[in-house]
């Protein structure tokens, strides 16, 4: 009786402060695939990267989100990603007084049944580092603490590599990074890409697409999906714009 | 409580006729002076009142068991247990003391180095006519620790102190005394705690310090009191020419605290660092009040107190900056921070400047928030679970407080304590 592997939003309705921000949302990802969303600012890309991940400002009035047939709608952060997913955020917080380290390990062994050993850890961990170009002092900076736009960027890939989850979302991971960084945390991504996992990549521009190739294209506007497509969508949007999607308005 | 015990007291320990008059003076001053009550600024956020002073009896025997809150053990210089104001046990290593450094219970002291003692003990720093409180403390301590560091020694070891209260319906008298002579240094450990209680007890404390001229005092003072234990102090150093306290206090248990921290600049050049954890869970209250006395030009002061609270905790700071008139150059600084886990959880900071002279820089700020709901959010979306993620935001807000905190030896155990305290909760 195997589950169905994926990742499956239905109907996702979404209420922010008693405004309706999506307004039903089907989506599948699957192990293996790269998904990009793309739309406007405005239009709900956000909210669907904290709602996937249960920000509690975020209420689910309709619909549900299924990983692998287990309906997470309701759970906690936590056990949404001990389940297997994870968000790489926009706007990554920092936690003072607390290590990289110290937190990846902490994140690690409450993701996982048995815990690591801390020499495993380390090992992990600096091959990780190295593979992001981060410096080994890295590891004893605070939590996002004065990182540039770049180092919490590459933090965030750091830590998907470590959790190494079966979903990943990544929320406008091209905003605020030059051309050399998004290029690191690009190959950084494309190094974890494989058959086991699937992702959701959410940006404005199509730039980040030219080095995360996506399987499938949606656009996402007004807080539903008004379109779908292959890469070929995400070159025609760079040229036409979302404003043909978007609803008329009323002026 | 009466002169009577007083003088018991004094005959009991066979006790030199100086200290015998000296507990009386301060019986007197005992029975002269009011009750605090509600309407004295100094206690305006808490209430006196629920101190039950006549129903507590001012001695007991020694009883049960108490530990180290820190769990140090091993590596100290010297270490005194007294529990219930009675000491059981003392100790300091013999190169310490081939040094000519005193490391004893006050009362021993006060008997065999009777003029040090006289000279310093509730003279200067903290004397019984500052308050109530001090005054009880005056007539009745015993036990205590009386440090002695002379001149240009230096004592690597911490030496510890482990003041226990193990009954309810008791007053205890702890009684510290430190005297760093010129270029002395030593590192100086106390914690104050007791086992769970069935009533109210309270500590009547009394902390004094003497610095010498460039010397550097490291002085930590824990709290770690059960839920119905009172604990009324006042701790004041006094810092010679170019010396240096660094000073930190914690707090990690207590019913209600009320405790007074002050330096004194005396001296050019003088620097205190001043450093405050306090956590606090249930109903605990801890009302500190602190005073960065510059009376000597070019003088330093830094100090950073911060508390997390939760349950109904409730955390006052009340820190005064004064700068006397002469004492240009000043350079002081105090921040306050308070973290709230829980709706009921309060603080109440609020500075206090008082500058009389010209050329002095002197900074405040106080801060009061909830714990950051993005900061747990990011953490458990790691798969982090809610408590451990609390756990962790705490610890961070603390990290700041123990990097500057200058006994690294010790830096683990304060971390395992935060810890377990959090755990507690």
């Amino acid at each position: 009786m195997s589950e169905q592997q994926e990742l499956k939003i239905e109907n996702l309705h979404v209420r922010v402060e008693d405004q309706e921000i999506l307004k039903g949302i089907d989506l599948t990802v699957e192990p293996g695939k790269v998904h990009a969303i793309m739309g406007p600012n405005g239009g709900g890309k956000s909210t669907l990267a904290y709602t996937l991940m249960g920000h509690p400002g975020y209420e689910v009035t309709e619909g549900r989100i299924l990983l692998d047939g287990t309906d997470i709608t309701e759970m906690a952060p936590d056990e949404r990603a001990k389940a297997g997913l994870f968000l790489a955020f926009q706007y990554p917080h920092s936690i003072p007084g607390v290590t990289m380290a110290n937190f990846l390990r902490t994140a690690v062994n409450a993701t996982r049944p048995e815990p690591v050993s801390p020499r495993d850890f380390r090992k992990t961990m600096r091959e990780q580092m190295a593979l992001l170009k981060m410096k080994d002092e890295f590891a004893g900076r605070y939590v996002n603490e004065g990182f540039s736009g770049g180092e919490k960027k590459r933090a965030e890939i750091l830590q998907m590599a470590m959790l190494q989850p079966k979903y990943a979302v990544l929320d406008e991971t091209d905003s605020g990074l030059d051309i050399d960084a998004l290029r690191i945390v690009a190959d950084g991504v494309n190094a974890l890409l494989g058959p086991e996992m699937g992702v959701l990549v959410i940006t404005h521009y199509q730039r980040l697409l030219n080095y995360i190739k996506p399987d499938y294209v949606h656009v996402l506007v007004g807080g539903r999906i008004v379109a779908n497509g292959g890469p070929e969508l995400a070159l025609e949007l760079e040229r036409s714009g979302y404003e043909k999607f978007e609803p008329p308005s009323a002026a | 409580m009466t002169r009577q015990a007083v003088e018991r007291l004094s005959r009991q320990y066979d006790e030199p006729a100086w200290l015998a008059d000296a507990r009386l003076r301060a019986w007197q001053i005992f029975e002269m002076s009011p009750m605090p009550s509600r309407q004295d600024e100094e206690w305006r956020r808490t209430n006196p009142g629920g101190l039950r002073l006549d129903e507590l009896v001012p001695f007991a025997e020694p009883s049960g068991q108490i530990e180290s809150p820190l769990r140090l053990d091993g590596n100290v210089g010297g270490l005194i247990t007294q529990m219930n104001s009675v000491t059981t046990d003392r100790s300091l290593q013999d190169h310490i003391a081939e040094d000519g450094v005193i490391f004893t219970d006050l009362q021993t002291a006060a008997c065999e180095h009777p003029d040090l003692v006289q000279r310093y003990f509730m003279t200067e720093a903290v004397n019984p006519e500052i308050g109530k409180f001090a005054a009880l403390n005056a007539a009745y301590w015993s036990g205590g620790t009386f440090l002695y560091v002379p001149r240009g020694v230096e004592v690597v070891l911490p030496l510890r102190s482990l003041y226990g209260l193990t009954e309810g319906g008791i007053a205890t008298f702890g009684n510290t005394l430190l005297v760093l002579e010129d270029g002395a240094r030593a590192t100086y450990i106390e914690e104050y705690v007791s086992p769970e209680v069935d009533r109210q007890s309270l500590n009547a404390g009394v902390g004094e310090a003497y610095v010498g001229q460039g010397a550097h005092l490291t002085f930590i003072t824990l709290q770690d009191w059960a839920g119905k234990v009172w604990d009324v102090s006042t701790q004041r150093a006094l810092l010679g020419r170019d010396s240096r306290i660094d000073w930190l206090v914690i707090n990690v248990g207590t019913g209600t605290t009320k405790t007074n921290i002050e330096t004194g600049l005396q001296g050019q050049g003088a620097f205190a660092q001043m450093l405050g954890i306090i956590w606090g869970a249930r109903n605990q209250h801890s009302d500190y009040h602190t005073v960065q006395d510059h009376i000597a030009p070019h003088t330093t002061s830094d100090l950073l107190y911060k508390s997390a609270l939760t349950d109904e905790a409730k955390s006052v700071f009340s820190g005064r900056i004064r700068v006397v008139q002469g004492a240009m150059g000043t350079d002081a600084y105090q921040a306050n921070r308070n973290v709230l886990l829980s709706e009921k959880a309060a603080a109440f900071p609020s500075p206090n400047l008082e500058i009389e002279a010209n050329e002095v820089r002197c900074t405040h700020g106080a801060t009061v928030g909830k714990i950051d709901q993005d900061q747990l959010f990011y953490l458990m979306s790691r798969g982090i679970p809610r408590d451990m993620a609390t756990r962790i935001v705490v610890e961070g807000f603390f990290e700041d407080v123990l990097q500057r905190e200058p006994v690294a030896s010790i830096r683990d155990n304060l971390r395992d304590l935060i810890g377990r305290k959090l755990d507690e909760s």
